[in-house]
């Protein structure tokens, strides 16, 4: 029994051993100020050509076509006589030598200097005999074609590394230790890694890329890039200080504030059965969580293309505000002044900013079947006060301001044109619309009609647009921070229906070649037939926001 | 304040705006001026928008095939370190050049069938024109710190980019272009 413990430890102890891009990141120098990262490329690469997606792209006509190219087959066959040279397959590279973590540290040269940039690739392998076969080889090989001239043996930091000299000094460095590579075309990297190295064993202190990677949620991502906020403070503020333009020195200065509080950022993707690239930021502000935008619940289901939000627009007029210089933001109220307030009211204006939204959204869906249409119908919507609120005034006020505009174009218009446009007022139902129509100037189908929808004003491409606006709207949980919404599928099937009618349009209005746009319309979807769909999401976590774009391919990547 | 602009239409539409309670109609000399550097910095935010949208659909494109597309060209398979004759090889450096070539114009070649359409289709649209309402348009303000607050944020592009072409660099591929 009392052996036990100690045969629990041993049985765990390669689920206690520090991860490998964790154990990298700690000796990553500190003077690095952008780290890529790799890992888990073995598994990755295994589950992922092993996919159904694998096996329908191979069939795709992308697919056949990217195969079939001349650089995917020049590259192939690159990549064989370098694995020949080597005496080992890509395969077993990836696996044996990357498979587990990578890890490419820049470190920027001194100022004014770029060619002193570096950087240092570093990386764990899991099969540490390869490695050294592999470099043996590499170095015998370079040897006897003569790009390499000697292999010199240096010792720093307690730790032996190798200069390969090259003609014209053109040297590389490396040190190999186990499983443990460091590469580098640069002498410095190599040094300050070693001392890193020598240093790390004894250290506490999470270092930065580390703790960076955790704090950004990037724990499971197959590549990340990550990014020292404070390396760049300095340069920040120099060039703040001598931009000649008023603005743009507010606009900096400003940027600069918000800068000053972001602790992490990077970029990582993330493969699941689907694409995940993320836009992480932590910041020592947190940010509020983000709400679900109830539109999403009036986006048709056959939608292409929806965006949705929740914009506050007095406070999105502050922020415009607060980044420009004194003299533009008294201009951008003069222009306020002069354009939106003589038609909304003056004293109306502040009010209608605050009184309309959140929730704002604009989408687009294939014509109708029945319709002559070949363009595909929009809307656009924004909540306004309910009828029973105290500023239901505002509801009138922005259907009249939107009436002055419309008839002051059409006025316009039809003084100066043979064909004219026309409004008048549909009945949908208990809603009134107002359809603006010219058989000539607009597209087959499309007429511009606009109207109060209950609790929105809904703009659309056409009267069943705006009419068929749903009665009720509401949010639900599942759409919290949903911004975009890209549908591939239905956007193939819309450009395979409609893509002949469409090209002909554009080349009357181009001048090109309709026929040449046609094809150029079924390569778009022979591309887009590899997705399903996109969406662009924001979350919030105490202090971490992150932005994901979401692909989901046509098959699942697992 | 700018002074409005005699216009034939002014009465009716005076009217008009005094009926749906607008109360004051002012335009602007300068307006077309404006408009073209507006549109001018607006081309040059939205070419930018492109090539940072076209770098991203390329990696994604080129991911994919990569990761999923089988290795028709197999290295060989029998002996997994065969007795290669050294001498006879060529320079593997320039093969790796060459290789990072290929994948250079792989990544160009894999966006370029679904970004040129949807390039066109963005350009059609911005060919339409709203017709000038009666009475012309206040002047939106000149804002044309826009160019010159990017050059500011230089410091934040450009360490990404620095740190990209150096790694480029050192695997023997070209780097980006500024």
């Amino acid at each position: 029994m009392r052996g036990m413990p100690l045969l629990v430890l041993i049985a765990l102890s390669p689920l206690l051993r520090a991860n490998p891009t964790d154990e990298l990141l700690r000796l990553v120098p500190a003077e690095a100020t952008v780290c890529f990262i790799a890992q888990d490329l073995r598994v990755h690469a295994a589950r992922t050509q092993a996919s159904p997606f694998a096996e329908w792209v191979e069939r795709s006509p992308w697919g056949k076509n990217f195969a079939a190219s001349e650089d995917y087959q020049r590259l192939l066959k690159g990549q064989g006589k370098i694995a020949e040279t080597l005496g080992v397959k890509v395969e077993a590279l990836r696996d044996g030598i990357f498979g587990d973590a990578v890890v490419y540290a820049y470190l920027p040269g001194p100022a004014g200097k770029p060619e002193d940039d570096a950087g240092i690739l570093m990386t764990r392998a899991k099969d540490s005999e390869l490695l050294a076969r592999m470099v043996a080889k590499l170095n015998e090989g370079q040897k006897q074609t003569g790009e390499v001239l000697r292999v010199v043996e240096r010792t720093h930091a307690g730790s032996t590394y190798f200069a390969r000299e090259k003609p014209e000094a053109r040297n590389d460095f490396y040190f190999v230790d186990g499983g443990l590579l460091f590469y580098s075309s640069r002498e410095r990297p190599m040094l300050l890694a070693l001392e890193r190295k020598a240093k790390a064993a004894v250290e506490k202190e999470v270092p930065l890329f580390a703790q960076a990677r955790k704090r950004l949620g990037f724990e499971r991502a197959a590549f990340a890039a990550l990014f020292a906020p404070r390396s760049i403070d300095a340069e920040l503020k120099a060039v703040s200080g001598v931009l000649p333009n008023e603005d743009a020195r507010a606009f900096v200065q400003q940027f600069a504030k918000f800068w000053a509080t972001v602790e992490a950022v990077g970029l990582a993707l993330e493969l699941d059965a689907h694409v995940e690239i993320s836009l992480g930021l932590v910041s020592k502000v947190p940010a509020a969580e983000p709400a679900a935008s109830a539109l999403w619940s009036a986006v048709p289901a056959d939608a292409m293309l929806a965006i949705t939000g929740k914009i506050r627009w007095n406070e999105l007029a502050e922020t415009a505000r607060a980044f420009l210089g004194e003299a533009s933001s008294a201009k951008f109220q003069q222009w306020l002044d002069q354009s939106i307030a003589p038609i909304v009211g003056r004293e109306m204006l502040p009010k209608l900013l605050a009184g309309i939204g959140p929730d704002a959204g604009a989408w687009l869906v294939p014509p109708a079947k029945d319709s002559k249409a070949f363009l595909p119908a929009f809307a656009l919507a924004i909540r306004i006060p309910t009828i029973e609120s105290a500023d239901a005034k505002l509801r009138d006020t922005l259907r009249g301001g939107f009436d002055f505009l419309v008839q002051a174009h059409r006025v316009e218009y039809n003084r100066t044109h043979a064909d004219q446009f026309d409004t008048e007022t549909e009945k949908f139902g208990e809603r009134r619309l107002t359809v603006v129509s010219n058989g000539r100037a607009l597209p087959a189908g499309v007429s511009l009609a606009y109207g109060l929808c209950e609790e929105f004003f809904v703009l659309g491409s056409n009267p069943q647009s705006v009419g068929g606006f749903p009665k009720e709207v509401k949010a639900d949980a599942k759409h919290a921070g949903l911004l975009v919404r890209f549908s591939a599928s239905r956007t193939v099937k819309y450009l395979r229906e409609h893509g002949k009618a469409l090209s002909v349009a554009l080349a009357e209005k181009s001048g090109k070649d309709a026929a040449e746009l046609e094809r150029e319309f079924a390569a778009l979807s022979n591309t887009l037939e590899l997705f399903e769909s996109w969406e662009l999401r924001a979350t919030t976590r105490g202090e971490l926001t992150k932005y994901t774009w979401k692909i989901e391919f046509i098959k699942p990547l697992k | 304040m700018n002074e409005p602009i005699p216009n034939p239409y002014h009465d009716p539409i005076w009217a008009y705006a005094k009926r749906e309670r607008a109360r004051v109609l002012i335009v602007s000399p300068g307006f077309a001026e404006g408009v073209e550097r507006r549109l001018a910095a607006d081309l040059r935010k939205r070419r930018l928008t492109r090539y940072a949208g076209m770098a991203l659909a390329a990696s994604v494109l080129l991911g994919v095939g990569f990761i999923a597309l089988p290795r028709t060209i197999q290295e060989p398979a029998q002996n997994p370190q065969p007795a290669v004759e050294i001498a006879a090889l060529p320079k593997l450096g320039e093969e790796w050049s060459e290789a990072g070539r290929s994948l250079e114009n792989l990544t160009a070649s894999a966006a370029k069938p679904a970004l040129e359409p949807a390039k066109r289709l963005i350009s059609g649209a911005e060919n339409l024109r709203w017709p000038t309402p009666v009475g012309g348009e206040p002047r939106f303000p000149d804002f044309e710190f826009g160019p010159v607050a990017m050059a500011g944020l230089e410091p934040i592009a450009n360490t990404p980019r620095r740190a990209v072409n150096t790694m480029l660099r050192d695997f023997g591929i070209a780097p980006l272009e500024k």
